[in-house]
């Protein structure tokens, strides 16, 4: 195995093929406090990609609610457990990543599941963590009954677990934008992938036989657009763009800007070792130990930079700009009281007010001499 | 003095066997029952007269026994060992029906099966030891009878379930310089055709497989099950399959109608055709040739598949397998139910396959 770089473990890490990033990298960044659940991004997703036979099982892009949900079943919790004690010293990860956890013989640790295991796509759904009684209601950070949920689309790692499970070769990772995609001519089946992906976000086609994913709506990418679930999330918790490495990270890339200078959004169980590039604002009522396990160590100053961005313009000038076009945005800036998107090629996207300009009038219409009802 | 059925005798040990103790007459109580038997004493016999009748008795007993033992037919000598896989000529077709009589007159040798422990994905634990080979040629194929132990029946392929199969491998050029056992080299390629348990066994059509697994199962909806136009409908279906758009040879193989006009890739086999034949130059490499030319079918016989492959001769003479050269063959089995698939497989080293002319 080579040895690369892994940023989000502060550390070099073992790996099967060289470090060879591409010359920009899909990102995406959510924001699970504004999440409600509705899944309008998993059927976008599913009415534009997988309404074909054999797809019926599949959620390229799915919601599920933590801590109980799961899709496909124990999908982390399994791996958790076998990965073994994931311990972050001063920011660096002192535990083992997926491929350094390999079993003799295997190229790294995984597990493949179950027919059934994809069969419950809203278990757990809307489960807290513990029992509300006596009264209790969920109150953040008062009580220890919580949950959130999670929107999950593939991470395209920068170091893919599917793509070093390939033994063929099959699974290649895009140099102009980082996507990861498997080549649909070339795959036989083998369902490495599936068990090696920790995420589960490859997917085993039993009518064509061959393995499917998230392709990133790269038809859409290639014409700056971002993707069928970002477009449609009426939440407006998504934004695509590029990210950089920390030493190349600018302040007016949006993604950038959220991830490396704020480190408010922060990766997927960055602990395997992939090195996602999905990243996470956590939410800020859940116990920091089990964001701590999801997120990295950094959940805890995320949250409280989250909580801050009431007074910080730049901050939530670029959280509104979420949702707002549906064009990537490559670069951002805010001024006075209003955030500025531009796209790939540098032309202006779209202006918002940091803030929403609010109007309250009189409940007694004198010109009219009616009274107004206050119905949107 | 010693003891001899309980009574004391007075006779010294140099007697030994003991000797009737009054020397006069006989006493079946006080003489050792064997001699007894070989020598039954007569009154008045001397102890000299009775150790030669002794003696006497004893050797014509040895003789009898060394007589019969030379009378007894010698058994046979145990067959020579199998060691190459010699193709037996047959006039007529080579019968793809492995439980077929013509495959009686066909020596077979039992060559073993390793576990894939070079490249990862290693299969780490081994399985049926040994796959019995058989061979014949008839005017232009040479038919492979592949035999081995598996006790559970995979036919099918889906989420976490793998098919049976088998493969046979020829080097691409004819002769002894062959490349590694393990899928070829890159400057040497290798010839494999591989057959499937699933491939054989396939649906007519991929409702009857779904309907088959989950019968109870509700789909909402296809988009494209509403156009009326059977062309556009096919159009449409194909945009949610695009392993069917790229003609995926594995796709062909499934239960499938083949690739709409304009899109590339093979046509579908017929139904039935179970065997794919590809080139591989190296681990990772397996290369579906465009045009299946190899054929076989597979039975089952107890826990034992019996799976015949006939691969067409080749028609040039510096290539394999050809008529009256001598090359190698290797061979792969997989185990469904043990979730072999790709490099988890069992897998043999090169045996001398013998082509007469």
């Amino acid at each position: 195995m080579a040895r690369v770089f892994n940023h989000q473990l502060g550390r070099v890490m073992s790996y099967w093929f060289p470090e060879n990033r591409p010359e920009r990298q899909f990102a995406a960044v959510f924001d699970t406090n504004k999440c409600i659940a509705c899944q309008t991004c998993s059927l976008a997703c599913k009415t534009t990609w997988t309404s074909g036979r054999g797809q019926e099982y599949m959620l390229w892009n799915n919601v599920e609610t933590k801590p109980y949900g799961f899709y496909p079943i124990g999908w982390d919790a399994r791996l958790l457990e076998a990965l073994g004690p994931q311990a972050w010293k001063d920011g660096v990860y002192e535990g083992r990543t997926i491929f350094e956890a390999a079993p003799a013989g295997e190229r790294l640790i995984g597990f493949a599941p179950e027919e059934l295991d994809y069969a419950h796509p809203n278990l757990g759904e809307d489960e807290s963590a513990a029992a509300v009684d006596k009264g209790a209601h969920l109150i953040a950070g008062r009580a220890n009954a919580w949950m959130f949920y999670a929107a999950r689309i593939c991470n395209h790692c920068t170091y893919p677990a599917c793509l070093a499970s390939c033994p063929r070769g099959s699974i290649y990772k895009r140099r102009e934008d980082g996507i990861v995609l498997i080549d649909q001519g070339r795959c036989r089946g083998y369902q490495e992938c599936v068990r090696g992906c920790p995420y589960k976000k490859t997917f085993f086609n039993p009518v064509t036989r061959t393995s499917e994913k998230c392709i990133a709506c790269f038809p859409k990418i290639e014409r700056g657009l971002q993707p069928q679930c970002f477009a449609n999330c009426i939440g407006k918790i998504r934004s695509q763009g590029w990210v950089s490495t920390p030493d190349a990270a600018r302040e007016d890339n949006p993604i950038d800007y959220l991830v490396h200078v704020r480190k408010v959004a922060l990766p997927l169980y960055p602990q395997f070792g992939l090195e996602p590039n999905v990243y996470y604002v956590p939410p800020v009522h859940v116990p920091a130990p089990f964001l701590v396990q999801m997120f990295g160590p950094g959940a805890p100053a995320a949250i409280e930079t989250y909580r801050s961005a009431a007074h910080d313009r730049t901050l939530a000038g670029l959280f509104t700009l979420f949702g707002c076009t549906e064009s990537t945005i490559a670069r951002f800036a805010v001024r006075g009281d209003t955030a500025i998107a531009w796209g790939n090629d540098g032309e202006e996207l779209v202006r918002v007010p940091v803030r929403e300009p609010v109007t309250i009038r009189a409940p007694w219409d004198e010109s009219l001499a009616v009274p107004r009802w206050n119905i949107p | 003095m010693r003891t001899v059925l309980g009574t004391r005798s007075k006779i010294p040990l140099r007697f030994w066997p003991p000797i009737h103790p009054h020397r006069r007459r006989c006493s079946s109580l006080t003489y050792v029952r064997v001699c007894s038997l070989l020598a039954p004493c007569r009154r008045g016999a001397s102890a000299a007269r009775i150790r030669k009748t002794i003696f006497s008795r004893v050797l014509a007993a040895f003789a009898l026994s060394a007589a019969v033992s030379c009378a007894k037919k010698a058994p046979p000598p145990p067959p020579p060992p199998v060691t190459e896989v010699q193709a037996g000529a047959v006039p007529d077709r080579a019968p793809l029906d492995g439980l077929d009589a013509a495959w009686d007159a066909a020596p077979e040798m039992a060559v073993p099966l390793l576990a894939q422990d070079v490249v990862e994905p290693k299969q780490a634990v081994a399985g049926t030891p040994t796959i019995g080979v058989r061979a014949l040629i008839d005017g232009g194929r040479v038919v492979f009878r592949l035999e081995w132990t598996d006790g559970t029946e995979d036919r099918e392929v889906g989420l976490g379930r793998f098919s049976d199969a088998v493969a046979v491998q020829l080097p691409v050029a004819a002769g002894g310089d062959v490349p590694s056992a393990q899928m070829g080299e890159p400057d040497k390629p290798v010839r494999i055709s591989l057959w499937k348990a699933a491939w054989q066994d396939r649906p007519a059509d991929v409702g009857a497989e779904q309907a088959g697994r989950h019968p109870n199962a509700a789909i909402d909806h296809y988009p494209f099950a509403a156009a009326a136009d059977p062309a556009v409908r096919e159009a449409m279906e194909v945009r949610y399959a695009p392993a069917r758009a790229a003609g995926n040879p594995v796709t062909v193989m499934a239960p499938l109608p083949g690739p709409p006009p304009g899109h590339g890739g093979p046509p579908p086999p017929p139904p039935g055709f179970a065997v794919q034949d590809a080139v591989a130059r190296g681990f990772g490499t397996l290369t579906a040739l465009p045009q299946p030319a190899s054929e076989g079918h597979g039975v089952r016989r107890g826990e034992r598949w019996i799976v015949t492959i006939a691969i067409p001769l080749a028609a040039a003479p510096e290539e394999a397998p050809a008529r009256g050269r001598r090359t190698y063959a290797a061979f792969a089995v997989w185990d469904g139910s043990a979730r072999n698939v790709g490099a988890r497989k069992l897998r043999t080293n090169w045996v001398p396959l013998v082509l007469p002319p």
